[in-house]
């Protein structure tokens, strides 16, 4: 009976001193980004859209993947990287963090989405990143919004987790929407990366199909 | 107890294996080989036609102006026969390739009680392999193969007088000695087991003599033991020439149940495929698929094969298919606690297939790095997934990543003091803002690729940051931080 009061005082204790938001583990992947996790509330999350977006102005966003990328290489998960304008550029990541990759390089729009539907359907592969930054501003409006529904549906089945970086929120059926911003100078590339995400602005739009707006 | 399996018109049933439409038509075979060519086997339609053994194609088809005649094919043969060892192989670990569509199996150990339902059992697994085959057991060798030509289609001969019977027909005597025989009035087995012994030899030659004592369990013999052969293949050739996806898909499917089947009783599974189509005209077409993760499921075999022959196009009409299995012994692993793998090597390797369709083998895969200071150097590989290291705590990456252009955009750049003071693109023209470099790189110069470039990093006008190159005259946009 003692050791029962004991350890019940104990994690009375310890939610006192650390009281952390009851967290779903299993349900999300964390990105590697601390600030997008906190965003994200914990991470890209299972059978859901995320988009990530960041103005043409802005930059960071394909960092952003490669801190995705690095992560998901640690904790060995492959991931896939559909490239919507084939800018991906894999020399600053390391032979292993690339071993993880699944890279497909498109060269329109249709590529792309077939790809996606490809890769979504799959499921094996249980993080999937869609990167349309590069792609032109005719070819991502003709996009329609079904198709990103009939995605979100594809992912919920086979429960990837997808993440969609764009260069304006277009993505109707996305889950959780983070406009993401950052201006950095010439001086800044030879900044470590953390630092330059700790200057970067996250800005929830939408989390959980609801919308918010909430500072990052 | 020994049990030998036997499979009448071998030659005929491999032939046909795979066209049960023309097992039911005039077919007979010959013997190429031989001067003239006479018939070997034929089905039963030719029987009725009044076609016989030994007669020459013509007389045949004197007799049946329909007759199919085919040649004896090696090749189907000795896949027949590989695939009725390997049938047997299931039943007993002893077994003797006996002749040409024989196969005797050593039963010692098998429990009486099971004899029957492991030869019907036997019998319904030939019966997927598309052959018909007839089950004797006996107490000898010699034995069981008299049983298994009479069989309906097992005949379980627990006693030797269980056979006694049969007429003297069922030993397949020479005409001489069936003469003989019919002379004295001897029509069944048990009266030519009742003459005695002595001077059997004198009256009925060597060949009397043994036939007297196989059937009155005087004589056996040890097996001469093989073992089941390891390659698990199965061939055809078209009647008429394919020219869709759909047949060909249909005969691959029976050809992997055959195979599977096989594979199944020997707790095999399939490590990789050989494909050989043959055509009309012209060289044959062969692919190995290597199965990520071996299994003996039709479907994921099936679709892997689909996948590839989706997008297989040919001139000539496909007029042979061989298909061939390279076996290996199930794999079962327990991953890690941490360790994540791919849910369905099978599915992705098919997913992969069909993005490198759809893209380009060279554009979906893992990037490689090439050993080279070039610029945007790498290729791309089938990933490997579990092979893939963990990344080492390395120095912490720096600056942004690179979102290239593929292939570099020209553009005009105005230099101020040696330095780039101004961008002219289709997005903008402006004055640039601070710039770092110049960077400048250059190798395999003892080469014909020699190649030498001054990179900068420069602020644009519209507040992005851009890596410029200069290489020879020219100036181009590498890409855009990002």
């Amino acid at each position: 009976m003692e050791q029962a009061e004991t350890i019940q005082q104990l994690r009375e204790l310890l939610a006192r001193r650390f009281p952390a938001p009851a967290r779903r583990h299993g349900l999300f992947f964390p990105t590697g980004v601390r600030r997008l996790d906190e965003a994200l509330g914990g991470g890209l999350w299972k059978g859901r859209l995320t988009e990530i977006s960041t103005p043409p102005d802005a930059g960071g966003c394909l960092s952003i993947l490669n801190a995705i990328l690095r992560s998901c290489a640690v904790e060995r998960r492959p991931v896939a990287l559909i490239d919507g304008a084939d800018g991906f550029d894999p020399q600053p990541l390391d032979a292993d963090t690339l071993a993880h990759l699944l890279w497909v390089r498109c060269r329109n729009m249709g590529e792309f989405l077939k790809a996606t539907d490809l890769v979504l359907r799959d499921g094996n592969v249980p993080i999937v990143l869609l990167d349309l930054r590069g792609s032109g501003r005719g070819e991502l409006r003709k996009i329609p919004n079904t198709t990103w529904h009939r995605l979100e549906r594809v992912a919920g089945q086979s429960a990837v987790a997808c993440l969609v970086a764009t260069p304006w929120f277009m993505v109707s059926s996305a889950h959780y929407r983070i406009e993401v911003r950052g201006i950095f100078r010439v001086g800044d590339l030879d900044r470590p990366v953390e630092e330059l995400f700790g200057r970067m602005e996250f800005q929830v739009i939408r989390r959980d199909g609801r919308v918010t707006v909430e500072a990052g | 107890m020994f049990a030998t399996i036997y499979i009448p018109s071998f030659h005929l049933q491999a032939a046909l294996r795979y066209e049960a439409a023309a097992r039911e038509r005039a077919v007979a075979i010959v013997d190429e080989n031989e001067k003239p060519a006479r018939i070997l086997q034929y089905t039963r339609a030719a029987r009725r036609a009044g076609v016989r053994e030994g007669m020459t194609s013509t007389q045949g088809l004197a007799r049946c102006p329909g007759l199919e005649v085919r040649y004896r094919s090696a090749e189907h043969e000795r896949m027949a026969g590989a695939a009725l060892l390997q049938c047997a192989a299931r039943a007993s670990p002893w077994i003797e390739a006996t002749g040409e569509g024989i196969c005797t199996l050593d039963w010692k150990g098998l429990p009486e009680g099971l004899h029957q339902k492991t030869a019907q059992g036997l019998i319904e697994q030939l019966g997927r392999q598309e052959l018909i085959g007839k089950i004797g057991i006996a107490a000898t060798p010699g034995l069981a193969l008299l049983a298994a030509r009479n069989g309906r289609p097992i005949f379980h001969a627990a006693r030797i007088e269980d056979l006694h019977g049969l007429a003297v027909g069922a030993l397949s005597p020479s005409p001489g000695l069936r003469r003989t025989l019919r002379g004295l009035g001897i029509r069944r087995l048990s009266q030519f087991c009742e003459l005695p012994p002595e001077g059997l030899a004198a009256r009925f030659g060597e060949e009397g003599l043994g036939h007297w004592e196989c059937i009155a369990g005087k004589s056996t013999r040890l097996l001469k033991l093989v073992a089941a052969p390891e390659r698990y293949e199965e061939a055809t050739e078209f009647e008429n020439e394919i020219e869709l996806l759909e047949p060909l898909l249909f005969m691959l499917r029976r050809f992997l149940d055959c195979i599977v089947d096989r594979l199944a009783a020997a707790w095999l599974v399939v490590e990789a495929l050989e494909l050989r189509i043959g055509f009309t005209s012209g060289p044959d077409y062969t692919r190995v698929f290597a199965i990520p993760s071996p299994t003996r499921d039709v479907e994921t075999l099936l679709r892997m094969l689909f996948t590839h022959l989706e997008g297989f196009q040919t001139p000539n009409p496909i007029k042979a298919l061989y298909l061939a299995a390279r076996p290996c012994k199930a794999v079962k692993e327990q991953l890690g606690l941490f360790e994540t793998s791919l849910r369905d090597p099978n599915q992705f390797h098919q997913t992969l297939a069909r993005l490198s369709a759809l893209v380009g083998a060279d554009r979906a895969g893992v990037p490689v790095k090439e050993d080279t200071f070039r610029a945007d150097a790498f290729r791309m590989e089938a990933p490997a997934f579990r092979a893939a290291g963990t990344p080492g705590k390395g120095a912490a990456p720096r600056g942004l990543a690179l979102r290239r252009f593929r292939p570099p955009r020209p553009a005009n750049v105005f230099t101020m003091n040696d330095r780039p003071a101004s961008l002219i693109i289709e997005e903008f023209s402006a004055p640039l803002g601070e710039c770092s470099g110049p960077w400048m790189t250059s190798g395999e110069w003892w080469d014909r690729q020699a190649w030498e470039r001054s990179e900068w990093e420069v602020e644009g006008a519209d507040g992005r940051l851009y890596r410029l190159f200069q290489q020879g005259e020219g100036w181009f946009i590498d890409g855009i931080y990002d």
